[in-house]
């Protein structure tokens, strides 16, 4: 792919309206059914919960806010990028991520303090992570800055996983303060890109330029095959993968006193081991150079190594290909909420998100402090502002509305996304309808457990 | 539930609508800067002296650690058969019947018996013999005019402890012989602690007819020794002149030289007479002749020896530990630099040698003894050396990059540990290899030669490293270029280029070259 795709593809990602982050403006929206799958724990509003559809899409990219290198001439609707600005303004590991949550089914039921909850979801992670000296690389050329220092490409990673989600929860209220809930997630997957290993690293000498390339890599893959639809539903329900895979989630919620409320939650703990159409591509340790031509070795004085050269190149670096099964975890999250109750319509508090990323083999957290209110019974507004993707401004929202049986939601973590996308990195939304029967007639007060 | 094409339609409108919201980003113009290497080459002695076909010769000396080649001829060597080889032995006795039988008794018979030791002429003194092979014939002639019968044994000569014996009948006046193969046997030259004597023991037997016996009736005893093949023997020689064949040895001293424009001196070569005796004998050698023939010019030129010791004498050895003389002929005894020069020699020599025994000692000498003589010839690589070009090519293909350089250079570093300056100059060549022009006017890199020490060591290499900008045309040169030649001139720099180095095994030039160029990206 030409780097100019690349940041074609980058800024459409990271500038789509339709992109959103959900995760931490709707978990503060307690009533929501759907909520439920970002802390098992939360009490359903409703004595049945029935979705009627769901879903939720989400992307970033900690590398950079697009309008921190474009230039709008004005003259037309196309904006300029500096690739040379780009670079400049990378971090050492750029993530683009990428991730949709679609509910197919779910219901819930509440009995006195016990609820349960059934849900299939279809859910992708994608994540794409590129090092800053791999674009630097691209745009500057070795024979600038990587003259007097080694590019560092490792890290270098794409990990894609799509799999079908069959969740059973339940919560409990434990004494007067505690509620815990749990949930038990069957898992098959759909298909996998793995890259377990990327490490890489391109040093050209200063002597005349000699180079070296050394490093180590293995990827794996799942179906990855042109014939593959991931929304082939029907067909993960009649059990045409054979990818399966556990994963547990946990949780809590507590009342501290009368306007003080903690939760937090384990998410996603499990794996998935792939079975079906596997193929591994790995290659322990490759330490390739290339110095320049041996003129004097040769009798006649005459030869062209530059075949040599390739074929060296290439073998050095080639793979070993197998296959055979292999497991992926799913990207864990921890997340933990305090909420203070400032009168009866006004709550404040602050939620952490920390969540594991595959490609960098590293936590990447975030944290979003919010301001929520309750109008009546029927409608909640929660505004809040994330820090992630190292970016500090990504002001959110999310509203939920009660009419009858009928539950609305929309939840963003950043709206910037949707009316300035050249000043975000990251961007999410989240909405569902959902049918509510019995219980609480108005939206339940989410410090309420 | 949802049909999968519906939920496909909920997320790809999203996507849809995303699209259509964003401006079309266009990638202002940038230029990466890309570096390769394009020469890489250490050119050691070792190769360089690999390319003349040169390496079997060389040696390095083990005290100064200097580079020599090393031609050496040891076909030549002699011992007992060219000392010593008769082609036969003779010598023979008279035996007389004498006074002790006055008269004759028809039809009886009369004997005697005795000892003689008889004289053996020989040119040495001869103590001891074995034989390889002998064959023995004795020839006996009568004067008596009777029949006889003679029964004698040489005691010393054996074989297989049982000594020679025969028995000849003799007719009337008449003779008769007898032959015998005698090989493998041993026989002592020794009577009394005398060489060169054969002791005989006989029975002479008179068939008695009535005839008188004259008392100076005798029967002489002829023995002749013939295919004799020495193994070993006990001896003196005296002074024995031993005659060697001529014999020669080749210097070429680059075989394959063809390739290269050198003209490269030596400041001492040496050549080196070594003679290993293996005898105890001890001789005295004499050079006849010693000449340089240039295969060139097929001119000869007398190699001349001051003070050098001719003749000159060979201590004894033994097989075991031979004695070892070593006469060198070098530029401090001889004109051996001004006749050697590169091209191609032939140095012949000739020598004479001759036995110097000690009167009256007795040598030991078996036909496996031998006294070898090689001509070895040594040149340390220590000289000069002007315009000496290395060149060589590689194949290039830079024409692709044409449309999108914009500009850039080449990169060079350059080691030299070399004896001797450096000029490198880069030529573009095309497919016939025709040159199309050339990196610089001027050598880019002029290297002066290294620091040397006494003995024409380096002692500090001298390294040069730049950046050689190329101009839009230079670049166009390059681009449509199908090689690069590399020429390296050698040479002793300075006012004076035939100042005097040592090449020694670690001697290298190292030539890096890479190129850099800003590319349009787009």
């Amino acid at each position: 792919m030409t780097l100019k795709k690349a940041l074609f593809i980058a800024g459409l990602l990271v500038s789509g309206s339709a992109f959103a982050q959900n995760s931490n403006t709707l978990y503060m929206m307690e009533n929501v059914f759907q909520n439920q799958f970002n802390n098992p724990a939360f009490e359903p509003i409703s004595n049945i919960s029935v979705n009627l559809i769901s879903g939720s899409v989400e992307a970033g990219f900690s590398g950079f806010a697009l309008g921190k290198f474009i230039n709008t001439d004005g003259s037309d609707n196309s904006v300029e990028v500096d690739p040379r600005d780009v670079v400049d303004k990378l971090g050492k590991n750029n993530e683009l991520v990428f991730k949709t949550d679609l509910t197919l089914f779910g219901i819930g039921f509440k009995v006195k303090s016990i609820a349960m909850q059934v849900s299939l979801r279809s859910r992708t992670n994608l994540s794409l992570n590129l090092p800053e000296d791999l674009l630097r690389l691209m745009v500057e050329g070795n024979g600038e800055s990587f003259l007097d220092r080694p590019a560092d490409l490792s890290n270098t990673s794409l990990n894609l996983t799509t799999y079908a989600e069959l969740g059973v929860a339940g919560s409990v209220k434990v004494g007067n303060k505690l509620r815990v809930g749990a949930r038990v997630k069957f898992l098959s997957g759909l298909a996998n890109i793995h890259t377990e290993k990327s490490e890489l690293t391109l040093t050209t000498d200063q002597e005349n330029y000699g180079i070296r390339l050394q490093g180590a890599y293995t990827f794996r893959s799942s179906n990855v095959t042109d014939e593959l639809d991931v929304t082939d539903f029907e067909g993960i329900l009649n059990g045409d993968f054979k990818n399966t895979g556990i994963g547990l989630d946990f949780g809590f919620t507590y009342k501290l006193n009368d306007k003080m409320t903690v939760t937090g939650a384990l998410l996603d703990l499990g794996a998935i081991t792939w079975n079906q159409n596997t193929k591994s591509y790995e290659n322990d340790s490759f330490d390739f150079e290339y110095k320049g031509e041996d003129i004097f070795d040769f009798a006649d004085g005459n030869h062209t190594d530059e075949p040599d050269m390739l074929d060296s190149l290439s073998n050095a670096i080639k793979a070993v290909e197998t296959e055979g099964s292999y497991t992926t975890g799913l990207p864990a999250r921890l997340i933990a909420s305090f909420e203070y109750k400032l009168n009866e319509k006004a709550y404040v508090g602050a939620v952490t998100a920390s969540e594991y990323v595959p490609g960098l083999r590293k936590v990447r957290p975030n944290f979003t402090g919010f301001y929520r209110m309750q109008f009546g019974k029927t409608f909640g507004i929660n505004f809040s502002n994330t820090i992630a993707y190292r970016s500090f401004l990504n002001p959110g929202i999310a509203m939920a509305a009660k009419l009858g049986f009928f539950q609305i939601f929309m939840s963003s973590d950043n709206i910037l996304g949707v009316f300035s996308p050249e000043s975000t990195r990251s961007a999410s939304v989240a909405f569902g309808m959902n049918l509510a029967f019995g219980g609480s007639k108005g939206i339940k007060q989410v410090t309420a457990p | 539930m949802f049909k999968p094409s519906f939920l496909k339609f909920i997320a790809f409108t999203g996507l849809a609508l995303s699209i259509a919201c964003i401006k079309e980003p266009k990638i202002a113009n940038y230029t990466p800067t890309i570096a390769a290497p394009l020469v890489n080459s250490t050119l050691s002695m070792q190769d360089l002296l690999a390319r003349t076909d040169t390496s079997d010769l060389i040696i390095v000396d083990p005290v100064t650690q200097l580079l020599a080649l090393n031609y050496s001829n040891d076909d030549l060597d002699f011992g007992l058969s060219d000392i010593y080889n008769p082609a036969n032995i003779s010598f023979s006795t008279s035996i007389p019947f004498g006074s002790d039988v006055a008269s004759t008794t028809p039809g009886g018979e009369l004997s005697i018996s005795g000892n003689l030791v008889i004289p053996v002429g020989l040119p040495i003194d001869l103590y001891e013999a074995n034989f390889s092979t002998l064959d023995i014939i004795v020839s006996a002639s009568s004067t008596f005019n009777h029949e006889i019968e003679i029964e004698f044994s040489l005691n010393k000569l054996t074989k297989n402890q049982t000594a020679y014996t025969a028995s000849i009948n003799t007719p009337i006046f008449g003779s008769d012989t007898d032959q015998q193969n005698f090989s493998n046997s041993e026989l002592s030259f020794e009577d009394n602690g005398q060489p060169n004597k054969a002791a005989l023991s006989y029975t002479l037997k008179v068939k008695t007819n009535g005839a008188p016996i004259n008392q100076n009736d005798a029967v002489t005893l002829n023995f002749d020794f013939n295919n004799i093949l020495l193994e070993n023997v006990v001896f003196n020689p005296g002074n024995i002149g031993v005659t060697i064949p001529e014999d020669s040895v080749l210097l070429k001293l680059f075989r394959n030289a063809s390739n290269f424009n050198i003209d490269f001196g030596f400041s001492d070569p040496q050549a080196l007479i070594n003679i290993y005796n293996g005898t105890e004998l001890p001789y005295q050698f004499i050079i006849n002749e010693l000449s340089v023939l240039d295969a060139v010019t097929n001119q000869q030129t007398d190699l001349l020896l001051n003070n050098f010791p001719n003749p000159f004498n060979v201590i004894g050895g033994t097989s075991n530990q031979p004695s070892e003389t070593n006469l060198l002929i070098d530029k401090n005894n001889s004109n051996i630099t001004d006749v050697l020069s590169p091209n191609e020699k032939l140095i012949r020599f000739g020598l004479g040698a001759q036995t110097q025994a000690v009167a009256n000692q007795r040598y030991t000498l078996s036909a496996n003894d031998r006294i070898a003589i090689d001509l070895q010839a040594k040149i340390p690589l220590k000289g000069f050396v002007s315009d000496y070009v290395l060149s060589s090519n590689v194949e290039v293909d830079l024409s692709a990059l044409e449309e999108t350089v914009i500009d850039g250079g080449i990169r060079y570093h350059i080691v030299n540990n070399f004896p001797a300056g450096v000029h490198i100059m880069v030529y573009y060549e095309d497919e016939n290899g025709n040159d199309i022009g050339q990196l610089t006017d001027q050598p880019i890199v002029l290297l002066e030669a290294p620091a040397v020490d006494g003995i024409g060591k380096i002692t500090q290499p001298t390294v040069t490293s730049g950046d050689i900008t190329l101009t839009e045309s230079e670049f166009e040169l390059l681009f449509s270029a199908n090689k690069l030649r590399l020429e390296a001139t050698l040479g002793t720099t300075g006012s004076d280029t035939r100042s005097e180095v040592g090449i020694f095994l670690d001697n290298f030039i190292d030539v890096k070259l890479g190129v850099k160029a800003r590319i349009n990206a787009n």
